[in-house]
């Protein structure tokens, strides 16, 4: 008896498609791009964006079941969260995120709020814990128009039936794919091929200055740690890139660096740039950009020896910001008058672009929409706003009142913004449409407390932001997990 | 007379002895696991069940598969006279035929294969072996006493062979694309169904149908993350419909994308093609995707109360019970019942959960039984009537199924003692032959995380223990202690005629039985 309850999504006998046809299809399946939140600014050119997301976008929000998820409680004010969001461990399939509250680092499982574990280190927590995972200097490019919401690759299901005698229809696709891969049939296509695997860590920089290697699954240290930076100095921009660590200290916990270091994790050498007065930014090369005296300098990523320099003429308030356009690999980075200045990789030393924002700036962070025009998000002193930069002009889009704004991120064409807050006027987190600025949700009174220490930070739909008073804070769509 | 009397009935009794069979995976095509024609085996026997006889098979392991579940002819007419004969095949494209009474190889026919492994290529894995992953389904000829072995090779073509003798009962004929990874297959109204999991060989993962009269092989898939039950698909028998789980991915139906999911496939009787009829999610298959707790048990299929229903579980740990005509209600996600959580509370996606398959069974009493294998320790919120001992490493739960008032559920009457990794059970009898197979099943580390090779993994396993349990109460009432001396993975018990059957890592098939 045959009987079928449904059948509108099959296609009985499909015709067999051309071998170029099938791997141009299968090519042309994006993988969902679920990225990780690696370290401060989200990756080593700190641009704060996460290109694509499979729930929020600027039409999926306002929605019902994107609200406040849940909520932990830390010993101390929270540091912006690392976030890993698949990590196949031991304990099982996890999504982590890691932050740092007084002398203890905790991960935090973010499917369903709650400490995965904790480590907590002896002494003072000093200026605090800095964290970062190792980061790629590579530019993930934009996505391409309408395709920023993949959600998945997989291909719809077909119904089919192969030729008496000729089995099944999927042996002519098998001996086409052979061919293609120009190898015998089967050669590079045995089966999975996993290779000797390496550890992956979270690296930390505790208040004795050194550097520690902690495994992701459990927080375990297989090796000593090494010395780093100066004790009791604020680690700014921790970042580790092509097994060099990176931070620049400033020394009593201020919020000024003086000192940039560079630690090569193999051979344990500690090299140092005295004057560096931001966080450091790779660029794809893996020079190293920061600001030093009004100066933004390039320096080589092992030695720190100043390769070139660009003169702004006055100090620097934010780290540089690096991205592609038009072809060309760009530098922004702000000045404490108020002007932004946006330098060629290649030509540091010429200015491509110099702009006023007409405040002084706390933060950049940049982003390209899927129509391809790049756009900078700069915090100012009371609000957030976004500029338009088209070839060598910058013209300002939209402006969002907030007052002493964290550094915004954008996720998948959504821009997210947080005033501090104050003890009486705690923290308060805006998505705004990144094209026009319009509110699409806030977190109304969520949250109980400043977030003077805290960042946001983003993956897989979900954002995070620690406040002073040791809640870390989840909020994104609602999953039925019983 | 007397002794004439004597010699006849002890020809009867021979003849009787021999009468039951087995043929496929998982005993039939419905994959009840249950033995109805065997009752060798008594409860105030089975506690002398000793080791009759074990055979070493030329088979190569690759990566952690050696030998796949035995099946049993119990009376096949060979030149050399009537004999039960278990049939055996290994990873490494082979096809044993053993003497079920004398342990001795009958014949052995190894698959010239048109695939080979290719010198310098990418090597496979745990989950992609190669080889003849696909344990063969037998079916029995117009001619009484002749069988035919239908088996998948590594190159994807199916072969039938004469269970007497091992000869090609007709050429090799294609069937599936080289190394993929297929399913035991299962042999229903002259159409041999098979599934594939892990995308191995870089073959997208299809349902797949071979239908013996006309020679066409219908397919249906991508299926995401693939199809992996253990014992393949089972069959319900009154709408001739396959079902599976689909194993990990996501679930977008209107898309055609049918991840964390059971499916029914029914062939198309014109076309011959493979065609989806119906499919179930549960309503957390989203959070199912997250954890890779994939939907991956070969479901158990049974009448009961005027319906054919069928059990099926996943790596979450619960069990579903569906209607045959309506698996998931018109929603697709509303089950006739879905169990808590019996086990993974820790929500792992190796080493915990439900993994393999289910039996099923009914009691002279008319109660309906249901058996699942769980990894790992109980939920802590789940509790059984009977219970043997805390479980740590694995155990067997048996539910009983009830009906009140139109509402369905599954109520735990007993867990077993603790297994090192229970296997999916079987049922004769009255008593429940499970085991647990000794196998280290982590797959990731602390300091790696996934690394899921048999490298890692071989050293760490141990050896399989075969229990006989009370089917009613769970109580043990035999163990075969040290007598296995190796483990197995993804492989199986059967049993038929007295004899239970177990291979191993090393390439040896056990017999244990009552001696008589």
């Amino acid at each position: 008896m045959f009987k079928k309850r449904s059948s509108s999504f099959t296609q009985p006998l499909a015709p067999i498609p051309s071998p170029l046809l099938f791997l141009l299809l299968a090519a042309a399946i994006v993988p969902a791009v679920r990225a990780d939140w690696f370290t401060g600014g989200s990756d080593a050119q700190r641009d704060r964006w996460v290109r694509t997301d499979p729930k929020i976008s600027p039409q999926s929000i306002p929605n019902p079941d994107f609200h406040f998820l849940w909520k932990i409680k830390l010993p101390a004010s929270v540091s912006p969260a690392l976030l890993l969001n698949r990590y196949i461990g031991y304990r099982g399939f996890r999504a982590l995120a890691f932050v740092s509250s007084g002398n203890t680092i905790a991960a935090i499982e973010t499917d369903l709020g709650y400490v995965e574990w904790r480590k907590t280190f002896p002494g003072s927590s000093g200026c605090g814990i800095a964290l970062t995972r190792a980061a790629s200097p590579t530019i993930v490019p934009a996505p391409e128009a309408g395709l920023g919401a993949l959600r998945h690759r997989y291909t719809p299901a077909v119904s089919s039936a192969g030729l008496p005698d000729q089995g099944a229809v999927t042996i002519a696709q098998a001996e086409a794919r052979a061919k293609l891969l120009a190898g015998p049939a089967g050669r590079g296509s045995y089966g999975r091929f996993r290779g000797e695997r390496i550890p992956d860590y979270i690296y930390a920089i505790t208040a004795d200055g050194r550097f520690h290697a902690l495994y992701l699954s459990n927080g375990e240290e297989p090796k000593p740690a090494v010395p780093f930076l100066p004790a009791n100095s604020a680690a700014h921009g921790f970042i580790v890139v092509n097994n060099v660590a990176y931070a620049a200290s400033a020394p009593n916990c201020t919020a000024a660096p003086d000192t940039l270091w560079a630690l090569d994790l193999a051979t344990k050498e500690v090299s140092k740039f005295p004057g560096a007065a931001s966080a450091p930014s790779i660029g794809p090369d893996g020079t190293v950009y920061t600001a030093a005296r009004g100066k933004l300098v390039a320096l080589d990523p092992k030695t720190l020896a100043v390769k070139s320099s660009y003169s702004a003429g006055q100090d620097f308030a934010t780290a540089p910001v690096i991205f592609r356009d038009a072809g060309k690999t760009l530098i922004a980075a702000a000045t404490k008058d108020g002007r932004l200045h946006i330098l060629g990789a290649a030509t540091l030393d010429k200015p491509y672009l110099v702009a006023s924002l007409g405040a002084a700036p706390t933060a950049l962070a940049t982003w390209q929409d899927s129509a391809g025009a790049r756009w900078l998000l700069v915090s100012l002193p009371d609000s957030i706003t976004a500029w338009r930069l088209t070839g060598q002009q910058l013209q300002r889009a939209w402006a969002h009142d907030l007052p002493k704004p964290l550094a915004p991120m954008i996720v998948n064409g959504v821009v997210f913004a947080a005033s501090t807050g104050t003890s009486a006027s705690p923290a308060v987190v805006y998505a705004l449409d990144g094209d026009t600025g319009k509110v699409l949700w806030s977190s109304g009174r969520a949250i109980a407390a400043s977030a003077r220490r805290g960042g946001l930070s983003a993956s897989d739909s979900q954002l995070y932001l620690g406040a002073n008073d040791g809640m870390f804070y989840a909020f994104g769509f609602w999953i039925e997990r019983e | 007379m007397r002794i004439s009397t004597l010699l006849l009935a002890g020809a009867c009794a021979s003849i009787l002895a021999a009468g039951a069979d087995w043929l496929t995976d998982g005993y039939n095509s419905q994959r009840t696991f249950w033995q109805k024609d065997d009752h060798l085996f008594t409860l105030s026997n089975v506690h002398r069940t000793r080791l009759l006889w074990k055979i070493h098979l030329d088979n190569q392991p690759r990566q952690m598969h050696a030998l796949l579940p035995a099946l049993v002819v119990g009376h096949v007419n060979t030149e050399h006279g009537v004999k039960q004969i278990v049939i055996v095949a290994g990873v490494s494209d082979h096809i044993f035929a053993v003497d079920a009474g004398k342990g001795t190889l009958l014949w052995q026919k190894h698959f010239d294969s048109s695939f080979h492994d290719e010198p310098g290529a990418r090597p496979g894995g745990v989950l992609c072996p190669g080889g003849i992953t696909a344990t063969p389904v037998i079916g029995p000829t117009s001619t009484p006493g002749k069988y035919t072995v239908y088996a998948a090779s590594w190159d994807g073509m199916l072969h039938q062979l004469n269970v007497a003798d091992g000869e090609d009962v007709v050429p090799p004929s294609k069937f599936m694309p080289p190394n993929g990874k297929p399913y035991a297959l299962n042999l229903w109204k002259n159409v041999i169904y098979t599934e594939t999991a892990q995308g191995c060989g870089g073959n997208p993962n299809d349902v797949y149908t071979y239908d013996l009269t006309t020679h066409k092989v219908g397919s249906w898939g991508p299926a995401s993350g693939g199809m992996w039950g253990r014992s393949g698909p089972a069959i319900a028998a009154h709408n001739d419909t396959m079902f599976i789980g689909t194993g990990d991915g996501p679930w977008f139906p209107e898309e055609g994308i049918f991840g964390n999911a059971i499916i029914g496939i029914q062939q198309d009787p014109q076309t011959k093609a493979a065609e989806l009829s119906d499919y179930y999610s549960p309503t957390n298959a989203e959070w199912l995707y997250r954890r890779d707790l994939d939907m991956q048990v070969t479901p158990t299929i049974f009448n009961y109360k005027g319906k054919e229903l069928m059990v099926t579980a996943g790596k979450e740990c619960r069990a579903y019970l569906l209607d045959s005509d309506s698996i998931g209600g018109d929603d697709h996600r509303t089950p006739l019942y879905r169990s808590s959580q019996l086990c993974n509370q820790s929500i792992n996606f190796a080493s915990a959960g439900i993994w393999g398959s289910m039996a099923n069974w009914r009691d002279a009493k008319g109660t309906q039984w249901v058996l699942t294998p769980i990894w790992g320790k109980p939920h802590s919120s789940f509790h059984a009537a009977i219970e043997h001992g805390p479980v740590t490493h694995g155990a067997i739960i048996a539910f009983k199924v009830e009906e009140t008032g139109g509402k369905w559920k599954l109520v735990p009457a007993w867990m077993s003692r603790d297994m090192n990794r229970a296997e999916p059970p079987l049922v004769v009898n009255g008593i429940v032959f499970a085991y647990g197979n000794g196998e280290d099943t982590d797959q990731a580390y602390p300091d790696v995380g996934l690394e899921d090779t048999a490298a890692r993994r071989i050293p760490g396993s141990t050896h399989a223990v075969l229990y006989a349990l009370d089917a009613e109460t769970g109580k043990e009432l035999w163990n075969s202690g040290d007598q296995i001396e190796s483990w197995n993975h993804w492989s199986g018990i059967s049993e038929a005629n007295g004899h239970v059957y177990i291979g191993t890592f090393t390439s040896d098939l056990y017999c244990f039985g009552i001696e008589r």
